[in-house]
């Protein structure tokens, strides 16, 4: 069973090492997938994790507990650890023991215990116990629909997880096709989401790189689920990309789609609404008000009867946004994200309440294969100077960001990528308007940021995209959702800090892959021996444990 | 004796077989505590010896478990033959028991049995060293008269008066235990008497105090229920502690049981999976060689006593994140195997023995410190894991106690683990004696700190372990697999290193990159602090790029190197050291003069400062013995007034004169108060 040669390390704290260049690693990792989330994959060894909620949703698409240990047991190297077995074995013998269905008498919900003593003891929680109504019968118990999500995700906190079988609301059908064909990933991805429309799928969170087509999964799925969709993007631009994209890529007519935005608001079969609309306060109400009160656009998740939500950038939801998916449990949701990783560490909330990771692709398997555009990261360092950095020295800490990475210095660095690049379409992308003022000023390039209107953010990204213009200085509103597929090369003067997802947004903006195959050329620049140089290294973490390896060269060598 | 028999017991008793060995606590030894046998000699006259040794004795009553005891125990009482309806009368009719019987006889602890009615003979000389639960009548009348040993059997009813004195007192405790005659004498007793003593009878041992009773005087002639009690031979009380107690033999007549409960089987066991981490190189090694390169480097102070105090090894523990036990437990070990020892200066750093033991393969040096374990004599358990040495030896010695927990965990099915609790338990029916108060809970942290057990969980043996207690060394050499010397080094500046890596990898590796995950194959992450940290204990960047690209079984990613390259640029260009204290000016020539008076020895650190290990006050009497005056400042540039030096008249310091007073003689003193007196 177990070989030195086998590409596993089972280890005693439920992570699981994959080793790429074992001769089976590829039959492990398919095995591994089905009860194990990846957590990092840098170019040698993979890391991923055994968790509860992997298990249990393991054992909601039908996996046993022998299928999992024989796997864990085969592809290993060494023994595993029995606990790891046995804790297994465990977290999947206690899905489904108890269920959530229909209570077709009083049209509401029941939560069913196969031993009622397990609900019993779950019932000392007082939080449980208020959303759990009076008791139907020897092992059935009352629950109010609107309560569904949140007593899920307390349930899943006591680690007894609910098998929901209480379904979805179909909602108005919506009958379209793609027009497109998806590639083999995105019809994996779709297929684990939908679970052969069983209701142990139809919610989850697909994980895939920038660039890899999330929009088309979105699409796919509001197709396999034939139900009118609400999709919740991050801002006004990347609505009207996921517009353009529904009327591109699949048969809808420009009336079955819709815009709900600050500008617009169509409601239509297929809508698209912004995180910003939806989170947007009413003026003059009280900080304590009703949600519905406080946020009147959030009624839109009820005004219609969707049967799909599809929250892109999943990562950035928002709490009310949250708060509002959680009465929503009864309808279908989808998730997608390039990054997982929320600076404020709430994964687990967007895993409890849009559902577990169902499909996750690493990025560099999509470059081998050729979805993506490979791209090489190279971090470019300049000095500071003598006097900037005595000003550095004698600054205080919450300023020393800002200096460094406003760097004079970097200008030039800037300049000579632009000159070494000259003929490919180039990103500048920046944190501090000032900077990035003054960089667009000396390359003569055209600027956007936040300031900027709409009307010309659209004209300069389509001049962009058209070839009119192959520079673009942007500030972070470029970071998400701006589609600019001939984009090759990104220069990152500055950022938010150390945040891992936005490093790994900005090269999403470069990797759609080219119409002549070539390659994208990412830079960041950073002022040496700094708190700038420090966040770097931060920032890279996410990517280099997607494989993606750095380039570390002087200016002067550039 | 049967081969199976004699293997059956050296096997329950290893202390005996590991004396027979030449390494165990039983061996003969001189004056001098040497050892008067060696291995070569060994045979069964010897074992004979042991076993007939107090101690030998001693070693095999301390492994028996509680159901062979407490049948010991109930066979003394009944002085040293016991029938087995006696046994079945307390115990129930059960098989267990004549297993226990059987065990006895087969540890030469009781005979086969002479008569039919006789189950359980002992041996003479065994009874006396056999822990009773109190005090028997017949000890306690050791060393009353003959004659008023003749009153109290006639009392008791004895129809034939012994000869010998042992036989009559023998009788009496024969009479006692008889539940006719105790409860005669029981309704005999006034109220009083009579309830204080079944309240004994029930509860045992009491403090006369708690009996509402004045303090015990045996004089007293006003006397009282407790005089009553010991006047009539049931009761004793010890005078020093003011304890009142009930003989043995009167508490069995009047109950007709010795003990409460007899548990005739182990405690229930729910075996729980382990978090066996599997064949690898165990952690303590690491933090072996860890604690002893930090002293290495600066060696530990040691005390004016002689020892290693909490602070050297409290300040060790703080910088490898762990507990000051587990550290003050490698000190224990450490110095036990001769690795470290004590400087002429008194300081604790590692001996030569070092540089051999960093030689033997991982899995004999880690033999060698659980060896060193079992042995300890330094490092009490019952007391916690140490945080101090100071080598005075713990008693009774701790080594039964480990050695019955390891024995306790080598039967539980492996693979599998118990809690603490159920272990404390298990321990305590198999070895009653061997826990004490404080149970199992600082051996347990001792294995973990070990890695004979899993660091979390459930506590058994993993599987190493068990390759090492049964086949040893090489067992374990055998179990660990082949020693690796590679690890990858990624991107992410994450290492992965195999199970078994190699010490010496390991403990360059630790250098360099900070421990993420250690559940298995451990996880380690370069960072830019901990090169810079390396380089500041002496390694060099060649050192360390030699090792990562030596170390590393695929190409080392070029971000990794610039870390480095980062920290090698950035190393030394900060600098510190002592100095006692400096001279500062603006004119670098008169800095350049002050330098030049080689009495202060100033050495110039730039134009303006110059710095010497004198205090402030030598070098301004070096540079004024030279003409040069400097004043003293404080820390804020600050003029300090003139101190007043030694030598130097109070006058010249600018204070107001002090009006000198004549010394007083003392003999005029003591004159003119005697004359005062008159």
């Amino acid at each position: 069973m177990t070989d030195p040669a086998n590409p596993l390390i089972v280890q005693a704290d439920m992570t699981v090492l994959l080793e790429t260049a074992a001769p089976l690693a590829g039959d492990a990792r398919t095995a591994l997938a089905r009860f194990a989330e990846m957590a990092k994959a840098p170019e040698h060894v993979q890391t991923y994790r055994i968790t509860p909620l992997t298990l249990w949703n393991a054992a909601a698409s039908g996996l046993t507990a022998e299928a999992a240990t024989d796997t864990l047991t085969r592809f290993a190297k060494f023994p595993p650890p029995p606990a790891v077995l046995a804790e297994v074995a465990e977290q999947i013998g206690r899905y489904g023991r108890l269920r959530l269905v229909r209570d077709f008498d009083s049209g509401g919900l029941a939560i069913v215990a196969d031993e009622p003593r397990v609900l019993e003891g779950l019932l000392t929680d007082d939080r449980v116990a208020a959303l759990v109504g009076e008791r139907l019968d020897g092992n059935r118990w009352a629950v109010r629909i609107g309560d569904r999500g949140e007593l899920k995700r307390l349930l899943v906190g006591a680690g007894w997880p609910p098998a929901d079988e209480a379904g979805y609301e179909d909602g108005a059908a919506l009958e379209f096709d793609m027009t497109a064909t998806p590639r083999p990933y995105q019809g994996d991805a779709v297929a684990s989401w939908w679970a052969d429309g069983s209701a142990a799928g139809g919610n989850g969170v697909l994980v895939l790189p920038c660039g890899a087509g999330k929009t088309i999964i979105g699409l796919a799925a509001a197709v396999q689920a034939g139900t009118r969709t609400l999709v919740i993007a991050t801002s006004v631009m990347a609505a009207r990309q996921w517009v353009n994209e529904a009327l591109d890529k699949t048969d809808l007519t420009p009336d079955q789609v819709g815009e709900y935005s600050g500008e617009r608001k169509d409601v239509r079969p297929l809508t698209v609404a912004t995180y910003q609309i939806l989170t947007w306060r009413q003026p003059g109400v009280e900080e304590d008000a009703e949600e519905e009160l406080a946020h009147p656009h959030l009624s839109l998740f009820n005004r219609e009867p969707w049967g799909l939500v599809v929250y892109d950038e999943v990562h950035l939801l928002p709490a009310p946004v949250f708060r509002a998916t959680s009465r929503i449990q009864a309808i279908r949701r989808l998730g997608l994200t390039a990054t997982l990783v929320r600076e404020d560490g709430r994964e687990e909330d967007v895993f409890s309440l849009i559902g577990p990771k169902r499909y996750d692709a690493p990025w560099k398997e999509l470059e081998a294969q050729g979805w993506i555009a490979p791209a090489t990261c190279t971090e470019v360092r300049v000095d500071m100077g003598e006097d900037l950095r005595m000003a550095y020295a004698q600054a205080k800490s919450q300023q020393r960001y800002r200096l460094a990475a406003t760097a004079p210095a970097k200008l030039k660095a800037v300049d000579r990528l632009v000159e070494r690049h000259r003929g490919d379409r180039v990103l500048v992308i920046g944190q501090y308007l000032d900077q990035l003022k003054q960089i667009a000023h000396h390359l003569d390039a055209p600027l956007i940021t936040g300031q900027t209107s709409q009307t010309v953010r659209e004209e300069r990204f389509g001049a962009f995209r058209d070839g009119d213009i192959d520079l673009l200085v942007v500030s972070k509103i470029a970071n998400f959702s701006i589609d600019l597929p001939e984009a090759n090369v990104a220069i990152q003067i500055s950022g938010a800090f150390g945040s891992r997802q936005e490093e790994a947004q900005r090269l999403g903006r470069i990797i759609r892959p080219k119409a002549d195959g070539g390659q994208a050329s990412f830079y960041t620049v950073v002022a040496r021996e700094t708190i700038d140089a420090t966040f770097a290294a931060n920032r890279q973490r996410f990517l280099t444990e997607q494989g993606y390896r750095y380039d570390i060269v002087d200016l002067a060598r550039l | 004796m049967s081969v199976p028999d004699l293997a059956a017991l050296l096997s329950r008793v290893p202390a005996v077989t590991e004396s027979l060995d030449g390494r165990g606590p039983l061996m003969p030894r001189d004056d001098g505590g040497r050892q008067t046998l060696v291995r070569a000699d060994r045979s069964l006259t010897h074992l004979g010896v042991m076993l007939s040794s107090p101690t030998g004795i001693q070693a095999v009553i301390g492994a028996l478990n509680v159901v062979e005891r407490q049948l010991l125990s109930l066979a003394v009482l009944h002085d040293g033959v016991l029938r087995r309806d006696q046994a079945v009368a307390e115990a129930g009719d059960h098989r267990a028991l004549d297993q226990a019987v059987e065990a006895l006889a087969g540890l030469l602890l009781a005979h086969p049995p002479f008569e039919e009615h006789e189950w359980l003979v002992l041996r003479h000389g065994v009874g006396r060293f056999v822990p009773l639960p109190g005090i028997r009548i017949y000890d306690a009348l050791q060393s009353l008269p003959g004659s008023d040993l003749d009153i109290l059997l006639q009392r008791l009813g004895a129809e034939v008066l012994p000869n010998r004195h042992e036989d009559r007192r023998r009788l009496v405790g024969h009479l006692l235990r008889r539940r006719d005659v105790a409860e005669s004498l029981l309704e005999d007793l006034e109220p009083d008497p009579r309830r204080l003593l079944e309240l004994l009878v029930e509860h045992g041992s009491q403090r006369v105090a708690d009996l509402g009773l004045p303090p015990f005087d045996p004089w007293d002639r006003r006397g009282g229920p407790l005089h009553d009690l010991t006047r009539a031979g049931l009761t004793g009380v010890d005078t020093s502690k003011q304890r009142a107690f009930v003989w043995l033999d009167v508490a069995y007549g009047l109950r007709q049981r010795m003990f409460d409960t007899w548990p005739l089987t182990p405690p229930a066991v729910d075996p729980q999976p382990l978090a066996d981490p599997g064949p690898r190189t165990p952690r303590v090694i690491r933090r072996l060689a860890m604690l002893l390169d930090l002293w290495a480097a600066e060696p530990a102070p040691g005390l004016a006593a002689g020892g290693i105090g909490v602070r050297a090894i409290r300040s060790a523990a703080k910088g490898f994140g762990v507990e000051e036990g587990e550290v003050g437990l490698l000190v224990h070990l450490a110095i036990d195997l001769g690795l470290l020892g004590q400087t002429d200066e008194g300081d604790w750093a590692p001996t030569p023995a070092r540089v051999d033991f960093a030689r033997l393969s991982p899995a004999r040096q880690w033999a060698a410190l659980v060896s060193a374990w079992r042995r300890s004599e330094t490092v009490d358990e019952h007391d916690g894991l140490p945080n101090r040495w100071n080598g005075e030896p713990a008693w009774p010695l701790p080594e039964p106690n480990r050695l019955a927990v390891l024995d306790v965990l080598s039967t539980l099915e492996e693979g599998t683990g118990v809690d603490a609790d159920t272990l404390t338990d298990l321990c305590r029916w198999r070895y009653p004696d061997a826990l004490g108060p404080a149970g199992a809970d600082a051996i347990i942290t001792a294995l973990r700190v070990l890695d004979l057990v899993p660091t979390d969980g459930p506590v058994g043996l993993t599987s190493l372990a068990r390759a090492l207690l049964a086949d040893g060394p090489d067992g374990a050499t055998s179990a660990m697999g082949a020693v690796a010397e590679q690890v990858i080094v990624q991107a992410d500046h994450s290492v992965i290193a195999p199970p078994s890596l190699a010490p010496s990898v390991a403990a360059m590796l630790a250098a360099v990159a900070e421990l993420e995950s250690d559940a298995g194959a451990q996880i380690w992450r370069i960072t830019p602090r901990r090169v810079a940290e390396a380089m500041a204990d002496g390694h060099t960047r060649d050192d360390i790029v030699a090792f990562l690209t030596e170390a590393s079984s695929v190409p080392v990613p070029g971000n990794v190197l610039v870390t480095v390259e980062d920290a090698a640029a950035r190393h030394g260009r900060l600098r510190t050291g002592s100095v006692s204290c400096y001279l500062r000016g603006e004119d670098a020539a008169d800095l350049s003069g002050a330098v030049a008076v080689s009495a202060a020895k100033l050495r110039l650190l730039s134009p303006t400062v110059a710095v010497s290990p004198l205090s402030r006050d030598a070098v301004i009497k070096a540079l004024r013995a030279r003409g040069v005056v400097a004043a003293a400042e404080d820390g804020d540039g600050a003029l300090l007034p003139p101190r007043r030096v030694s030598g130097v008249p109070l006058e010249e310091t600018g204070l107001p004169p002090v009006e000198e007073a004549a010394p007083v003689d003392p003999l005029d003193l003591a004159a003119e108060l005697l004359s005062a007196e008159g």
